[in-house]
């Protein structure tokens, strides 16, 4: 029994493939990268079980990488410096931005951050809504 | 014209033929890439008429590829003392005008000469590097010269401090030299430096990067940390060096210079206690902080670019030199991470090596969590930070702004790693960590209880108020004498100048060890 999923999380394309349920333990392939996952409770053959490995891969990169970087979904993209949840988004597509403007309220480390445009130019795309959970790294909008 | 007329006649014209090194025409091209001669740099940097040069006729003694038919005077590279700011210095420039500064063992053999007169005496190094790397046709002799000077590099190292200021190319092995030095300074667009080139990089990773991109001034400033300061130009850099050296002493027995303070010590700022902002999740400025508390609120910032969530500098407290270590809560919530706690370690060690006090202004979340942070061996990195406070034995003050908590209030010069005196502002949260989680272990049972997500809310924000209230202040820590006082942010800078005086004579000594061995 193998299911195909193809998904697009934050703007990273990810195909996992379910391979293999038995009990609560599952066995998936992330974008050509096996990993082991336990359910808490035992699924139904429907397909719960990609839920949480979907949230792995974007935070794990391979060991020897020196500095993880989830796959980058577009080059040049504002990344998030540090991972939190998205209080607020101050802008919004198509706006013109400067680089010191601020973009989202970022929610991390006991503190309400702001996140900055960090480079002038237009709003192409934003990746993120409110009340997401972004890890370090992650792309949060696109200016061009 | 007497013989004797005429050997003076015969010196003054070999002089002339040295100071031009590799001729007007090399040096008019020097000039057309925005760069100044080795001589015009040194001229820059130290007082006028100081200067006494070394070695200016020595000439290298390579057969190879032709190279017996030319012989520069000086080979390539100006050596000698001066003083700057009346202090003697010994310093070496590389004259890219000669052989492209390429490094010969004979001009090693100069820049180890000034070395070892800068240590038996005890006086600063300052390189300015400008460099082709290794003169290949000399084959391994070049490395061997290359050998020489790092060793000398680390045997000097934390007893006369060394200054390296990037002015031109440093790939290869040159890079290790300025590398082990304690402050490197790049010059923008005109300087670089990297272990391999473009050309290599493409070659064996099929990788399209410029020399700018791949090692220049603005990359090992802000991104690798490498570079210490980033100039605008050579003037500018050699300014930098001028006010670096005011800070430092001339070596590890001295003090650093102390200087006239003419800003009072007993000044009140009353700023300081409007700047923290109500809600203890919202950010402010740190730098706010240092101003006004600092010598006429000057400081000259080190890193300045590169993990700004953790702000390092030397400034003035009544005149005397002192390394400030402070969070910047503007930045990536002031939290310490691999690259804040790398770059505030090397400071601190610094200090410590050369008698000066460290003033620590707090204001820590914690360490940023997550696989980045831990794949890249943070638990290191954070080690290093907490070494170099535990071991420092110069006078230690530091003062908590607001957060302290947890793993990164111990490593934040607190007193068990013997912190001298330690001051709280009234807006401290001293805890082992913060309320949400705290409740969240504390309370997990009566949670799950909860049947209603309002019940659970309600029974999130009674506890939390609990636990802030308990907790989430300085007088946990100070009823337990963790704190040696809480004070009025307006006096801080006058409680910490008095607690610097009470510090002058301190005087604590490590156990005996061959050397130690922090977790690298």
């Amino acid at each position: 029994m193998m299911k195909n999923y193809k998904m697009k999380i934050n703007g990273n394309a990810y195909e996992v493939a379910v391979k293999n349920i038995e009990g609560t333990n599952v066995e998936v392939e992330v974008n050509g990268k096996a990993y082991n996952v336990e359910l808490e409770q035992p699924a139904k053959p429907s397909a719960p079980a990609v839920a949480r490995p979907v949230a792995r891969p974007a935070a794990s990169t391979p060991v020897s990488a020196p500095s993880p970087r989830p796959a980058a979904g577009a080059a040049g993209a504002t990344r998030s410096p540090l991972p939190g949840t998205v209080l607020s988004i101050a802008v919004t597509v198509g706006q013109a931005v400067k680089a010191s403007d601020v973009a989202l309220v970022l929610e991390a480390m006991k503190m309400e951050n702001n996140i900055n445009c960090g480079k002038d130019g237009v709003v192409k795309a934003i990746y993120v809504q409110k009340g997401d959970n972004v890890l370090e790294g992650a792309d949060l909008l696109l200016i061009e | 014209m007497s013989i004797q007329l005429q050997k003076i006649q015969e010196l003054i014209k070999k002089r002339e033929t040295a100071r031009l090194g590799g001729g007007q025409k090399r040096i008019d091209a020097q000039h057309e890439k925005g760069k100044q001669t080795a001589r015009e740099r040194i001229e820059m940097l130290v007082d006028p008429g100081s200067f006494e040069e070394y070695d200016m006729f020595l000439i290298h003694r390579c057969t190879n590829f032709g190279t017996d038919k030319n012989h520069p005077y000086g080979d390539g590279v100006v050596t000698g003392s001066a003083t700057i700011g009346g202090r003697l210095v010994y310093l070496f420039a590389q004259d890219f005008t000669v052989s492209g500064g390429s490094l010969s063992i004979t001009m090693a053999q100069k820049i180890c000469k000034i070395m070892d007169e800068a240590m038996r005496v005890g006086a600063p190094v300052i390189g300015l590097n400008d460099s082709g790397g290794a003169r290949i046709q000399e084959g391994i002799a070049s490395m061997a010269g290359f050998g020489e000077i790092f060793e000398r590099n680390i045997l000097a190292s934390g007893v006369i401090p060394q200054i390296s200021c990037i002015m031109g190319p440093c790939a290869g092995g040159s890079v290790y030299s300025p590398a082990l030095t304690d402050f490197v300074m790049m010059v923008k667009n005109t300087s670089y430096m990297f272990l391999t080139g473009p050309k290599v990089v493409k070659e064996v990773l099929g990788e399209v990067v410029d020399q700018e991109n791949l090692g220049g001034a603005m990359v090992h400033s802000s991104k690798s940390g490498v570079a210490h300061f980033a100039a605008e130009n050579e003037e500018e850099a050699i300014a930098m060096i001028r006010q670096l050296l005011s800070y430092i002493p001339q070596n590890n027995m001295e003090e650093a210079p102390h200087t006239e303070c003419n800003d009072p010590i007993d000044r009140k700022e009353d700023s300081l206690n409007e700047l923290i902002p109500e809600s203890s999740n919202q950010a402010y400025d740190m730098y706010d902080a240092i101003a006004a508390i600092v010598d006429n609120g000057e400081l000259f910032e080190i890193h300045a670019n590169w993990a700004k969530n953790i702000i390092v500098g030397f400034a003035r407290m009544n005149g005397q030199s002192v390394g400030v270590v402070a969070n910047q809560p503007k930045v990536m919530a002031g939290c310490l991470d691999s690259n804040a706690s790398r770059k505030a370690a090397r400071f601190v060690r610094f200090c410590d090596a050369f008698n000066i006090p460290i003033l620590t202004l707090v204001d820590v979340p914690g360490f940023l969590p997550g696989t980045g942070q831990e794949y890249n061996g943070v638990i290191d990195h954070g080690a290093k930070l907490l070494y170099a406070y535990g071991e420092s034995t110069v006078p230690k003050v530091t003062v908590t702004l607001r957060k302290s908590y947890g793993g990164s209030h111990i490593v934040m010069s607190c007193k068990q790693l013997r912190g001298d005196i330690n001051y709280a502002w009234p807006s401290a949260e001293i805890a082992v960590m913060g309320s949400g989680g705290a409740v969240e272990v504390l309370y997990g049972k009566e949670l799950k209880a909860a049947t209603t997500p309002e019940e659970k809310a309600a029974v999130i924000a009674e506890k939390k108020k609990e636990y802030e209230d308990l907790f989430c202040n300085p007088y946990d820590a100070a009823h337990q004498g963790f704190i040696d006082d809480v004070i009025e942010p307006r006096n801080t800078r006058f409680r910490v100048i008095r607690a610097l005086e009470k510090l002058r004579n301190k005087r604590v000594v490590n156990p005996a060890k061959k050397h130690d061995n922090l977790p690298l």
